[in-house]
């Protein structure tokens, strides 16, 4: 019983220590440059808090940050790392818009639940070659991934700057969709849409998946132990490239909610990295969906917070980039964090880790 | 000579286990001291002391009189002690001379290894050990392998060598063997800590013997002062009795399994053997012989197409691991943390685990949490798994209980055949009873039982029946009783059996060829 | 003859980052570490080397920056790594985020925008016109690059610490047991692989080129650590493992006449590496040891 309390009195604290050592590295790093931190945190948070508007627009923010957290969660459950995100939500964003473009669907549901679901589609099947080539040759994931995120973003550029270009528009876009493939603002001046409900519907799903079904239970039990999990007749490969495409489909609604909810179009370039902030966001998490949820919002304020840091003290955005590495070391790391909230002593842990040989 | 090495309340904790409690010894020059424990009690923790991998706590460690700071393998070597592991430390992609002298090269920053060849050589001349240097480890037996670790200890000069269960992995004739070249190293003036949980081979080469159990010394003496029944009265800290199972009469019943044209590791010939209802099937034979291929091949973990699989007159030669393990295989792997279990997980993931398919516990793909909470928790009380409670970390557990974890699992679904793999390996003399009573209960309410295990004892007590694996191949099959420790540990070594067998059981010989 | 000879010679430039990239992961993964950082490695390399040529106006001095960036860059990673048991792939990740956001963000520092710093003296060239004619320049970093893979393999197979090094990366406790200190053969691997990872970006900013933009590495260091497996965890294996990537990354260029989309072009050396990853990956050996400490 007490190692239960301690455990999850852990699980519970270690984020939250992580996310405060990384924000105080990054406000050194940020001192070091010549900002003053404690100006620059409080510019992200009166940025965020202002006004209904600004704050609807952090949370705005943090939707597509869920979507692709929860992405990562669900290969990461199953012990894959999944960095292709990225390239899925470009596969899936581009399909989707296709879709919305070319079908003669006048129905707006129909409109819209085709567009979802060929999105998914399209990332399940960008995620699934991950998984294929994983199960079936071994590839190192990350580096078949990243490879994947390359193709993927520059032949959807090509598309936005070739056969689908707009005539009239300076940057390599499309034309944009037909008004009823897109969502509506559900409150005024901000960016918030029905995606908001598709983020939570779709942790809930997760959730729901990894405790009350086999499935989640296959799954996690590839991530926990392979070759138990082999010996005990689950097939790891299958499952392995299942967790991809699950992965991958999630990766894809990422990008046509976007699209279809705030952008009203595909442009070049227009996801700015969020596939990578999912892994940021599914690792500070430990995986689980709540959490997630919850890790995004603080992400969205950041990520909101960081465009604000640009105007008004000259930060460049990429500030968040470097919180989001810092944190994913430190989540790496778990031993620092355990240095660092005074539980063991540097010396201590060093010989003892042998006794498992 | 007068005192070599002499340990001082040495005291080593890992976490909330105390390894080594107060730990005083005193190891003559030139002479054979045995530590004798069963698994569990420490000794490898001290060794690993006297070596430098661990750090005690408390405790001093003297050497030749003088106190002695040891931190390191480095240090170690210093004071001229070396140590032989239970699991070798060699790398199986280099060569010999390269295992032989790595961190302790003697040349510059170029491999110029003309003069250690040479001294080399001359100590293989001397100790007749049939090494060749430039053989790559990967391609060397067992046995081999162990003196190429011995060469490795005499090469960095040391005079106090440690032996950690040196024989677990040899036959009893290369077994036999080692200890002549003990001997043959004692007489040169070497000193020797030889670590074993055998009483037989204690009594016979140790000159002095020092019984540790639970972390603490608990008896010391001298050989020609020693009994079996003393030293295993001290080891386990009450009486034990020697074999002698109760157990009902061997009257085999129908087939079970039948196997034909497994192809094991390099064997020439395919294997093939059937087990019957109760029946007890010893699969005896030194480790990597091709019992972790036969093993996985049984359950379906791998397929071979020539190779037929029939399970309850079922053929089941292309059927994947679940399909058996719900027409009524159990399976306890050899390699428990790998093939069994998952640490980072609760107790009631793991009885999930292989049973995820069951009606019991899911309909429709949804989990019955209720169901199997309920099973865990009678599992848990049913084996006496001692836990904290079911959603404690499987990892958290000892060897002995995790053991008893798996045992619970694949046994309560009421299995026809139980497929078990070094059962006993790694635990302590309780569970091991624990785990004999089980399978021969097992055996007893008319199961099939294959038991592979490289504990020669182990399988001549529980076996009805008992199967020889040499390099893939079948070197004999044939009731227990035909054979003896002797006949099964040449055969082991892949010697014929002919001639032995036929020396003492007369015209036995006819029925073991067949 | 004058494309062939154009085309060896862009061929040979181009191969240069690669080249580096998979001999910084080949040491280190020879080591036992996962290495995906080497991407991060060479981003913080070639902004170095810009930044140290800006203030100096000195590219052997802005090379010199590079490295030292590269020692502490494969020292924090061996930290992370080997002292402080992260997860490789993750801390990698993880280096390989944070380099990707710092740059920029100096950039913007010192020179006012984001994308890209300034343009500063690139290194000089050895000009072999006099030999093949035309405008045949070499850059240094070529026979630099060269030596490097030379030295690389004598050192691994030749020298009694190349010997320690590969024993460390297939049974680390086996070593430690031999009287090693194994992690710092780990320690000393990462930062080789800092420096050489450094010298690949620092060609990419100040050889190859002459200032630095912030995609400039552009998922070089992963194609690296694609030739190093590729090349089956050997020096050679992987230089011409990351020589062939190279040769594909030049049809790139030399296939303008043909007139297709840039963006499709662009895409050949990732796909290349995808392809030859699948196809040759699986016959190949990793170190028994790698990713365990």
């Amino acid at each position: 019983m007490k190692e239960k309390i301690k455990n999850s009195a852990k699980k519970i604290v270690f984020p939250f220590i992580t996310f405060a050592v990384a924000m105080i590295f990054s406000g050194l790093l940020l001192a070091l440059l010549g900002y003053n931190p404690i100006k620059a945190y409080q510019f992200i948070l009166l940025g965020t808090f202002k006004t209904t508007s600004t704050m609807g627009n952090a949370l705005a923010n943090s939707i597509p940050l869920m979507l692709a957290g929860l992405a990562v969660s669900i290969a990461g459950k199953a012990g894959i790392l999944n960095l292709g995100v990225e390239g899925q939500l470009y596969i899936g964003g581009m399909l989707g818009t296709v879709c919305a473009l070319f079908l003669p669907v006048s129905n707006r549901f129909l409109m819209l639940f085709l567009v979802l679901a060929v999105s998914m589609a399209g990332g399940m099947a960008w995620g699934g070659i991950v998984g294929v080539l994983k199960a079936k040759y071994g590839t190192n994931e990350v580096v078949v991934a990243l490879m994947l995120n390359y193709i993927a973003i520059l032949f959807t550029s090509y598309l936005a700057a070739s056969p689908l270009k707009d005539p009239d528009a300076a940057l390599n876009q499309t034309v944009r969709i037909p008004e009823h493939a897109q969502f509506r603002r559900m409150i005024p001046r901000t960016q918030i849409t029905a995606a908001i409900f598709i983020a939570l519907g779709v942790a809930v799903l997760i959730w729901f998946l990894f405790r009350y079904t086999t499935l989640g239970y296959k799954l996690q039990s590839i991530g926990s132990n392979p070759k138990a999990a082999l010996a005990n007749g689950i097939e790891c490969r299958k499952y392995m490239i299942l967790s991809m495409c699950l992965s991958g489909a999630v990766a894809g609604l990422v990008g046509s909610t976007e699209i279809i909810g705030k952008y009203g179009r595909f442009t070049e370039g227009f996801s700015n990295d969020i596939g990578f902030t999912g892994v940021a966001i599914a690792a500070l998490a430990g995986y689980s969906p709540f959490a997630v949820v919850a890790v995004s919002v603080v992400f969205g304020i950041l990520n909101a917070g960081s465009l604000t840091l640009g105007r008004e003290m000259g930060v460049s955005s990429k500030m968040f980039m470097v919180i989001q590495g810092i944190i994913v070391l430190f989540v790496a790391t778990p031993y620092l964090i355990e240095v660092f909230a005074g539980r063991r002593k540097m010396k201590k842990a060093k010989g003892d880790e042998n006794e498992c040989e | 000579m007068g005192t070599a090495l002499q340990l001082s309340h040495i005291t080593k904790i890992f976490g909330e286990i105390t390894a080594n409690d107060d730990i005083s010894l005193t190891v003559r020059g030139g002479s054979i001291h045995c530590i004798l424990g069963e698994n569990g009690s420490g000794k490898t923790t001290l060794m690993n002391v006297i070596s430098g991998l661990y750090r005690p706590q408390e405790g001093e460690i003297f050497v030749n009189g003088e106190k002695a700071r040891i931190d390191s393998p480095k240090d170690a070597m210093k004071y001229k002690i070396g140590m032989v592991h239970q699991h070798f430390m060699l790398f199986n992609q280099n060569t010999v001379l390269e295992n032989i002298i790595v961190g302790e090269e003697k040349c510059g920053l170029l491999l110029k290894t003309g003069e250690q060849r040479r001294f080399l050589q001359q100590m293989i001349d001397q100790y007749q050990f049939q090494v060749n240097l430039d053989d790559r480890i990967r391609d060397l037996s067992v046995g081999t392998k162990q003196k190429v670790e011995i060469l490795k200890v005499l090469y960095r000069g040391a005079d106090t060598i440690i032996f950690d269960e040196p024989t677990a992995v040899l036959t009893p004739q290369e077994a036999d063997h080692l200890m002549e070249i003990l001997l043959g190293l004692k007489k040169d003036g070497k000193t020797i800590l030889f670590i074993s949980h055998k009483l037989n081979e204690t009594l016979k080469i140790g000159d002095y013997i020092t019984v540790l159990r639970r972390g603490k010394v608990v008896y010391e003496t001298v050989n020609r002062d020693a009994t079996p029944e003393k030293l295993a009265y001290e080891m386990v800290g009450k009486e034990t009795r020697f074999g002698g199972f109760e157990r009902k009469k061997y009257r085999p019943g129908e087939t079970v399994l039948k196997i034909e044209g497994a192809r094991l590791k390099d064997g020439k010939k395919p294997v093939s053997f059937q087990v019957h209802a109760g029946e007890v099937l010893g699969i005896a034979g030194v480790d990597g012989n091709g019992q972790q291929e036969l093993e996985q091949l049984l359950i379906g973990l791998t397929k071979q197409r020539n190779c037929r699989l029939e399970f309850c007159g079922k053929d089941m030669s292309q059927a994947p691991v679940l399909e058996r393990k719900m027409a009524g295989m159990a399976y306890i792997p050899s390699d428990r943390l790998e093939y069994a279990v998952m640490e980072g997980q609760t107790l009631t993931f793991n009885y999930l685990l292989g049973n995820h398919s069951r009606e019991e516990f899911q309909s429709h793909g949804l989990l019955r949490n209720k169901q199997l909470n309920a099973y865990t928790e009678e599992c848990i009380s049913t084996y006496d798994v001692r836990t904290a409670g079911a959603r404690e970390r499987l990892g958290n557990l000892s060897g002995g209980n995790q053991q008893k974890m798996v045992l619970s699992r694949e046994l309560s679904q009421k299995p026809k055949l139980i497929l078990a793999g070094q059962p006993t390996r790694g635990l302590d003399i309780g569970a091991i009873e624990f785990v004999h009573t089980t399978l021969l209960e097992e055996r007893d309410k008319g199961n099939a039982i294959i038991l592979i295990s490289a504990e020669l004892s182990e399988i001549t007590e529980l076996s009805d029946k008992i199967l020889v694996l040499y390099d893939g191949e079948i070197m004999a099959e044939d009731v227990n009783s035909a054979f003896t420790r002797e006949s099964l540990g040449l055969l082991m070594a892949g010697k014929q059996a002919e001639d032995s067998l036929a020396a003492q059981a007369g015209g036995k010989e006819v029925d073991t060829a067949k | 003859m004058r494309m062939m000879i154009d085309f060896i010679f862009l061929a040979v430039n181009l191969a240069v980052p690669l080249v580096l990239a998979a001999e910084a992961a080949m040491i280190a993964e020879r080591a036992g570490v996962i290495c995906l950082g080497v991407e991060g490695m060479m981003i913080f390399g070639a902004f170095f080397a810009v930044a140290g040529c800006y203030f100096t106006e000195s590219p052997w001095i802005g090379l010199l920056l590079a490295i030292l960036c590269g020692i502490a860059a494969g020292l924090v990673y061996g930290l992370f790594t080997v002292i402080l048991r992260g997860q490789q792939v993750v801390v990698g990740v993880a280096i390989n985020f944070f380099a990707a956001g710092i740059t920029p963000m100096i950039t913007q520092q010192i020179w006012g925008r984001e994308g890209a710093s300034e343009t500063v003296k690139s290194m000089p060239e050895l000009d072999l016109s006099g030999i093949f004619g035309g405008n045949a320049g070499l850059s240094w970093f070529v026979p630099i690059t060269a030596a490097i893979v030379a030295g690389m393999w004598f050192f691994i197979y030749k020298t009694k610490y190349g010997l320690r090094l590969r024993m460390t990366g297939d049974f680390p406790l086996g070593l430690q047991t031999c009287g090693v200190n194994t992690n710092q053969y780990k320690l000393g691997a990462m930062v080789v692989c800092g420096i050489l990872s450094a010298i690949g970006g620092a060609y990419l900013s100040i050889g190859y080129g002459n200032l630095f933009v912030t995609d400039m590495v552009a998922g070089r260091g992963y194609m690296g650590v694609a030739a190093n497996i590729f090349g089956g965890w050997t020096p050679l294996g992987g230089a011409l493992a990351a020589v062939f990537f190279a040769v594909v990354q030049t049809l790139r260029y030399s296939l303008t006449s043909l007139n297709l989309p840039s963006q499709l072009m662009q895409m050949l050396p990732y796909l290349a590496t995808l392809i030859a990853l699948v196809l040759f990956a699986r016959n190949s050996k990793s170190p028994e040891g790698l990713g365990k400490l």
